[in-house]
């Protein structure tokens, strides 16, 4: 199943909003984790390595479009966490394992 | 007994292996809406120190960090612990505590007692920053003192940040670490001005063991020994909340105090081969008017 990285930036009040958000953020990821469809996924900090500025959420889907259209239902987007986001075609090289 | 600077040290050990001094803070801010347990537990016969942080997050999730070392090093003031800091900045006055690494939490406090929920818990990362400050002095009990504190500081859980700014109970207890046969204890605080903390426990020994209270009162600047205590469970019914009424007796006379206890965790455990359930409650209550928070536990 192809990759997908979705990058979301954090909006001007995404401190207050995240904790408000994040029970339904990780409930919309929850099924998609548990089927085993991502990787890894997780906030972004600035400097300090404690203020978030974003998330990454390397995820696999059918498409581009179900990527984006996954993405889009996400409440850090619905609820204006994410000021913007972008999804990308991703592609696998470290860890390197046999016959990958 | 007199509480005095050298209580902030360890006390000479009894020949229990499972003697234990324990150092705690619990603290519940009610903006935030965030409740938290720390303990730093040193079993000196057990050669181990073990330090523990554990949240009741406003929407229910839990998220804890639980990390032991053979021995927490030799300074008295600072104890470091993996990613654990805790510093007596001046003995039962100030304090920091600091805390930044792994945790893992769970969607929801009700799935503290199973272990299929924590075999799929999140890990996250906990940032814990938090400064303490003394706002009554220390109470002694029995083999142990608390305290009323002012908690200042943040939490933040892999980038939710909670501030904290709150009224807390810490202390430290010293003993055999047996674990009773029932417990019901209440620490509750209403601002700066009025605190309740109280122990009723049965002893793990014969069926018709009395049961023991230990505890205080402040209310009015004045701190007074509990002299009973009660609980009242509330009405069970759709959509109840778990609660209900402790009813205290002090030398002002007694005294009803409305709890509800929106987030329990069930803490399940063994001790000398007997089983045992704590339900540990996040607590929000009104005692004549005022507005306070804290925890209820019940070993059962």
């Amino acid at each position: 199943m192809p990759l997908f990285v979705i990058v979301g930036h954090d909006g001007p009040d995404a401190l207050a909003k995240r904790p408000v958000v994040r029970p339904r953020h990780l409930d919309h990821l929850r099924p998609l984790s548990e089927a085993g469809k991502v990787p890894i996924a997780g906030p972004l900090f600035a400097d300090d390595g404690k203020t978030p500025r974003g998330s990454l959420i390397v995820l696999e889907a059918a498409s581009l479009d179900e990527a984006r259209a996954l993405a889009a239902r996400d409440p850090y987007v619905v609820e204006g966490v994410f000021a913007r986001h972008d999804v990308m075609p991703f592609a696998r090289v470290f860890p390197e394992s046999v016959g990958s | 007994m007199t509480v005095t600077p050298d209580d902030e040290r360890p006390h000479p050990a009894a020949s229990e292996p499972s003697w234990v001094e324990s150092t705690w803070l619990e603290l519940h801010d009610a903006t935030s809406q965030l409740a938290g347990i720390i303990r730093l537990d040193d079993r000196p016969n057990l050669r181990t120190s073990e330090v523990s942080f554990s949240f009741f997050l406003p929407d229910a999730g839990f998220v804890t960090a639980r990390h032991v070392t053979p021995q927490a090093g030799d300074r008295l003031d600072v104890v470091e612990i993996e990613d654990a800091r805790l510093e007596t900045v001046e003995p039962l006055r100030r304090w920091a505590v600091k805390y930044d690494g792994p945790s893992h939490s769970l969607p929801s406090v009700a799935e503290t007692g199973s272990r299929e929920a924590w075999s799929k818990s999140r890990l996250e990362r906990l940032i814990v920053e938090l400064e303490l400050a003394a706002v009554r002095d220390a109470v002694g009990g029995r083999a142990s003192f608390a305290q009323l504190v002012h908690v200042s500081g943040e939490v933040w859980v892999s980038g939710d940040r909670y501030e904290i700014a709150t009224s807390a109970l810490r202390g430290r207890s010293w003993g055999s670490g047996a674990v009773p046969r029932t417990m019901t204890r209440v620490s509750l605080t209403f601002g700066d001005e009025r605190a309740l903390l109280a122990r009723l426990q049965k002893p793990d020994g014969e069926p018709g063991d009395a049961e023991a209270l230990d505890g205080w009162t402040l209310a009015d600047g004045v701190v007074r020994p509990v002299q009973a205590m009660r609980v009242e469970p509330a009405d069970a019914g759709p959509g109840a909340t778990a609660g209900g009424a402790i009813v205290v007796t002090d030398a002002r006379g007694e005294h009803r105090i409305r709890v509800e206890l929106p987030h329990v965790a069930p803490m399940p455990g063994a001790h000398g081969g007997r089983s045992y359930e704590l339900r540990i409650g996040a607590a929000r209550a009104i005692w004549d008017g005022c507005e306070g928070r804290g925890f209820v536990e019940q070993l059962r």
